[in-house]
């Protein structure tokens, strides 16, 4: 009896040993998929409502006149951002502008770079070959939390000629959102110039009716005179 | 032996009770869609870098001859969502688009517009930055079939109120796309360009040379049918 008793005692034994095992396994991987997890470096931080009230702020666009201004005054605390491609950046650039391609804005030197100017208290400025070019770079970056930059709202075309004076003086407004003609005004107009000469517009549309009939009538010639060779 | 039962029992106890206290970091949009405070959250949709990297491509931009063909022909799978206030909208806008002012984008109602797979959304402000932070905000909230109105309606109707005449020596094709543009202007309600330009010559030949668009046209479909006559014709003869 007792060595029957021992034999299912070893039985039981190697059985719960190999759970165990099992488990203590499970757990090893587990803890070494913790230890080389890697968390998601970079994460958005404001939050959606913030950038929802931000579309309507004026503040994050930097004026041809403002940065010309600044460039005259040498003003330390705007650091200009080439956002173009290394290429571009080569053929010509704004004054003591630091080239960050676009693509590359995803590195640790380019991030810290923008938390260092946070610290320091300066601006980042960022322009690309349009507006838009630097928008987007912008809005990233912005959303990360590095709320010390702004963007160009023109592209660096217009800034080219070097001439900071005149640009500084220019009085024209530049902003990507305001209409450069009233579009309502030309429909209207255009409306009641066609209302007295819709005549000559639907002659004008008689002879597109009457001109595909023209084009039938070559295919007839065409198999006849086919018919006739043969 | 009963030491060894405890453990076990309380191995999956303790890894349910981490699971349970693991920061939300999660990506779920869905989960944050329920949530109602997907206008608060932090972590939504896509991570920063794979947003740079989709800003980056101009797969976003839907260029203006694009939408006008999607206008002419009353495509039904595009929506167009103008984001000026509504001032604005009312003056003018484009045909079939809807008003979503940019700071309503994320009310409970308008949400549910963009939720749909059936439509792509074409996102129209009178530029192309306001539509591009837009693009970034909804993109960050998870919603896809996003497009952008490359340059806006400023650069979208200046085109068709007064196209780029091509050139005597450009291909057919420039001329082909002039005079597409002064038809969809003619659709928009927009002043003849030919009439319009100060100094643009012939506003006589031009109705001529629209006419003769209309039978390149209405020619393409019946010349496919000619050859095959002419060759029954000529099997006949034969």
């Amino acid at each position: 009896m007792s060595d029957n008793n021992t034999v299912n005692h070893m039985i039981e034994l190697t059985k719960t040993n190999r759970i165990t095992i099992g488990v203590v396994v499970v757990l090893v991987i587990l803890l070494l998929g913790f230890i080389f997890m890697k968390p998601a470096k970079y994460a958005f931080n404001t939050t959606l409502d913030k950038e929802i009230k931000d579309l309507k702020v004026t503040e994050y666009q930097m004026s041809p006149q403002a940065l010309a201004q600044a460039i005259l005054k040498k003003d330390a605390a705007l650091v200009l951002v080439d956002v173009r491609s290394p290429f571009e950046f080569a053929k010509g650039h704004l004054p003591e502008a630091k080239n960050i391609y676009k693509i590359n804005l995803f590195s640790d030197d380019q991030i810290d770079f923008f938390k260092d100017l946070k610290k320091g208290n300066k601006t980042a400025v960022l322009y690309g070959a349009s507006a838009d070019e630097a928008n987007m770079p912008f809005m990233i970056l912005k959303q990360m939390g590095i709320d010390n930059v702004k963007y160009l709202n023109v592209g660096y075309e217009h800034m080219k000629s070097g001439n900071w004076a005149e640009i500084a003086a220019n009085s024209l407004k530049f902003n990507d959102e305001t209409p450069i003609v009233d579009f309502a005004q030309f429909i209207s107009d255009a409306q009641k110039q066609n209302q007295p000469t819709s005549n000559t517009t639907q002659e004008v549309s008689k002879p597109v009716g009457d001109k595909p009939k023209t084009v039938v009538k070559p295919k007839t010639p065409a198999a006849g005179g086919g018919d006739e060779g043969c | 032996m009963k030491k060894r039962y405890i453990f076990l029992a309380l191995v999956p106890i303790v890894l349910s009770v981490l699971l349970a206290l693991l920061p939300d970091k999660s990506n779920s949009i869905d989960a944050k869609r329920l949530a109602k405070n997907l206008k608060s959250a932090k972590y939504t949709g896509v991570s920063p870098d794979k947003l740079l990297l989709e800003s980056v491509n101009d797969d976003r931009f839907m260029q203006p001859d694009e939408l006008a063909t999607v206008i002419m022909g009353q495509d039904p799978s595009y929506m167009l969502i103008d984001l000026r206030d509504a001032g604005q909208f009312g003056k003018f806008t484009l045909p079939g688009a809807i008003n979503i002012p940019s700071d309503q984008i994320l009310t409970d109602e308008n949400r549910a517009t963009f939720e749909s797979d059936a439509y792509k959304y074409v996102l129209i402000s009178n530029g192309t930055v306001l539509s591009d932070q837009v693009w970034m905000i909804l993109r960050r909230a998870g919603y896809d079939n996003l497009k952008v109105l490359n340059g806006g309606l400023n650069q979208f109707y200046q085109l068709y109120l007064n196209p780029p005449k091509p050139g005597e020596l450009d291909p057919s094709e420039a001329f082909e796309n002039y005079r597409f543009r002064k038809a969809v202007g003619a659709h928009l309600g927009l002043p003849n360009p030919d009439e319009f330009i100060p100094g643009g010559s012939a506003a006589v030949a031009s109705p001529t040379t629209t006419t003769n668009k209309a039978q390149t046209v209405t020619k393409t479909p019946t010349k496919t049918v000619v050859p095959k006559k002419a060759a029954s014709g000529g099997d006949e003869g034969c």
